[in-house]
């Protein structure tokens, strides 16, 4: 009966599983296969790992590494202070259907298609655009620095309403009680969110890092429409490198799946520690 | 239970067997397809209606397929290396940087039109990209002839007249532009960051390119990409430039009167006339050429094209059609010239091309003056890795004008690149 039982679970998961095995799985192993032949076009030879030689002595991939990591370490931290303080601050509004309004609003972002919104906030910044104006004629794209952090902020833009809407439920499933005594025994508002609401919501805090250093890394339509990769590369990130040489220039398939198994460990390295450590947290609660 | 598991991996199996059923396309449709980006999507659409015209009997639907160029060349790539034919197109249009790279490696996908394509109807240095190995494998279709457009009206404040604005050189033009610029406060010219599209005309302007004829990495030791440099770093420093960032920069500067001059293809003029208040005001002439040596020319080319015809069941209707049309029909050339300013590349076709006057452009017949021009340009072969190498090269450039690089340093690390680049 039992057995019976566990075959059942198998058909209904059994739709999901051949749906990743074709999508992600395949693709993952043809890719890895893919990285281990040279050339361009069709004219590819199996020569190990040529290419990941090859990858490492490639000054573009150096500065699209470093763009990336430059893109993490802006974005990472704001985006998980920025979205701890609006949903604390969400969660102290006491009418429930202002609630709803701000956390619907903080949502919207995320449900805007990135093309439309990239392009729009390119507009925005044209020389003649209204930020020009507001910042003195500055030219904002044409500055390494002022474009990389212009585009930060349209992903924190973009990306947080999705996290917030993460820690808002974290934080509202804590225990009210845990407040209440708080604050009976005299604790202060920012002493209860340190002590009280992040040690809470940690592995949620932990996840969220994760996934926002991984959709850094794979950042593409924001820089690849709004500036190109430029000024002097200083926006060109990983994956519009690899797009690059996989369909724009002359077509180097292995070249460009050996980018992307590199952006795979990279991500997995990253992620290792911060799920140990989520898993260990969970196991202590 | 067995049977049950069974059942459930039977229908699945199923499902995926009508996926694949439903996804694969019949092979005898008597259907052509045609991909094509921008304005020429448009003409492909006219040039369906006039192949009908001739061929009433004809039992094939045509279907033009309006793409972005970028999405296009990553599609006709992906089908072209899983060799899945069926999902490309018949015919499609694409520009002469990524001619080699599809017949190279895809030579076979391919139709030869070497009979159908007589090459001496059009100028060397459109031929030259069109052959493979001794064969043509695309009609030539037009090219983007580098010229420059100007506001007659803001020179005429500096004192110029229109004949003061042709054949100049780039030092006479930064002249120019400076008297302009003191007296109407509007700069002269916009470049944008990088100058990767003003060193493109300027390189074939002097009849050079990133790589010579054999592909090998051509920028060290060549005099006339050290004048390009040179000249775009002269033009940057002379006080008359309007910074811009993007394409989208430099349409709003023509629209909002930034700029005096726009020096590139000719396939600005659309832009430029859909802004109709400024009508009159602008005239069209040959772009400056380099003043450093007599070889250099007022011609280049950025941008162009040419049609494709794929291998496949339908062949024959999609050869017939795209010769007929694109390669020999006047009516369509007059249409395309006429409606976008498409600048031909058939001699032939050149000489008895007829459009109306402009009157944006002071009443002149522009498309046929840019036709003509385009008989001068200088033929480079144009190989492969243009984009790559553009971009790196564009790169270096700006580290060179942000003094982060020496000259040398610079030229010698665009060399490296583009060896790297072409032995790859």
């Amino acid at each position: 009966m039992l057995k019976e039982k566990k075959n059942r679970k198998f058909i209904f998961i059994l739709p999901s599983i051949l749906f990743i095995i074709f999508l992600v799985y395949i693709p993952f192993i043809y890719s890895l296969i893919m990285s281990l032949y040279y050339g361009r076009g069709n004219n590819l030879k199996f020569s190990f790992f040529k290419n990941y030689s090859l990858l490492f002595n490639d000054d573009v991939f150096n500065k699209v590494i470093l763009n990336s990591l430059t893109f993490t370490i802006i974005i990472v931290p704001i985006i998980i202070l920025f979205s701890l303080y609006v949903s604390y601050i969400l969660l102290n509004i006491k009418s429930e259907k202002t609630k709803n309004i701000f956390t619907t609003l903080l949502y919207i972002p995320c449900i805007t298609s990135p093309v439309a919104y990239s392009l729009f906030f390119k507009q925005l910044a044209y020389n003649d655009g209204i930020l020009s104006s507001i910042f003195n004629n500055f030219n904002i794209l044409g500055n390494v620095w002022s474009a990389r952090l212009y585009i930060s902020l349209i992903c924190i833009w973009a990306w947080s309403g999705y996290y917030i809407l993460f820690l808002f439920t974290a934080i509202k499933n804590v225990d009210v009680n845990l407040y209440k005594a708080a604050k009976l025994d005299g604790a202060s508002n920012f002493k209860i969110f340190r002590k009280i609401v992040i040690p809470l919501v940690k592995p949620v805090l932990i996840l969220m890092t994760i996934l926002v250093i991984i959709g850094t890394f794979q950042l593409f339509v924001e820089s690849s429409l709004i500036t190109k990769g430029g000024p002097s590369m200083g926006t060109y990130s990983i994956v519009h490198y690899l797009y690059n040489r996989a369909f724009v220039y002359v077509s180097q398939y292995g070249y460009a799946s050996a980018l992307g198994i590199l952006v795979f460990l990279f991500c997995l390295i990253v992620s290792i520690p911060f799920v140990k450590r989520m898993i260990k947290d969970e196991n202590t609660l | 239970m067995k049977k049950k598991l069974g059942i459930g991996l039977i229908v699945i199996g199923l499902l995926i067997g009508l996926f694949f059923m439903l996804n694969k396309k019949e092979e005898d449709d008597k259907k052509i397809v045609i991909w094509a980006y921008d304005n020429v999507a448009n003409i492909a659409e006219k040039a369906v209606e006039i192949y009908k015209k001739e061929n009433k009997d004809l039992d094939y639907e045509f279907e033009v397929v309006k793409i972005g160029q970028e999405d296009m060349v990553e599609k006709i790539k992906v089908y072209l290396s899983t060799n899945s034919l069926n999902n490309l197109p018949d015919v499609f249009y694409d520009e002469d940087y990524n001619f080699l790279e599809f017949i190279k490696y895809y030579e076979n996908n391919f139709v030869d039109l070497t009979e159908y394509v007589n090459l001496e109807d059009y100028a060397i240095f459109k031929r030259i990209n069109v052959t493979y190995n001794d064969k043509t494998y695309a009609i030539p279709f037009d090219c983007g002839v580098g010229v420059m457009f100007y506001r007659v009206d803001l020179i005429k404040k500096a004192g110029y007249e229109e004949k003061d604005m042709e054949n100049l050189t780039w030092n006479q033009f930064i002249e120019i532009g400076k008297k302009v610029k003191k007296e109407t406060g509007i700069d002269m010219i916009t470049v944008l960051p990088e100058g990767d599209m003003e060193g493109r005309l300027l390189y074939q302007s002097a009849g050079t390119w990133f790589f010579d004829e054999n592909g090998k990495a051509n920028i060290e030791n060549n005099q006339a990409f050290i004048d390009s440099f040179n000249t775009i770093k002269r033009v940057l420093d002379s006080g008359i430039v309007y910074k811009t960032t993007s394409w989208d920069d430099i349409i709003s500067s023509i629209s909002n009167e930034k700029i005096v001059s726009l020096v590139g293809g000719s396939w600005w003029s659309p832009i430029i006339e859909s802004y109709k208040e400024q009508s009159g005001k602008w005239r069209v002439t040959t772009m400056p050429r380099m003043s450093e040596s007599n070889d250099y020319s007022n011609y280049s080319n950025l941008g162009g094209g040419n049609w494709f015809v794929i291998n496949k069941s339908n062949k024959e209707i999609a050869i017939d059609f795209a010769v007929s049309t694109f390669g020999k029909s006047q009516e369509l050339i007059d249409y395309s010239a006429e409606t976008f300013a498409i600048v031909p590349v058939n001699l032939n076709l050149i000489k008895n091309l007829t459009v109306n006057d402009n009157d944006f452009f002071g009443g002149e017949k522009i498309a046929k003056k840019m036709a003509e021009y385009s008989e001068y340009i200088k033929p480079v072969k144009y190989g492969l890795h243009t984009y790559e190498i553009t971009y790196y090269v564009g790169t270096v450039f700006q580290e060179y004008l942000d003094d982060k690089l020496s000259f040398e340093d610079a030229i010698k690390k665009m060399q490296k690149e583009a060896e790297k680049v072409s032995m790859e």
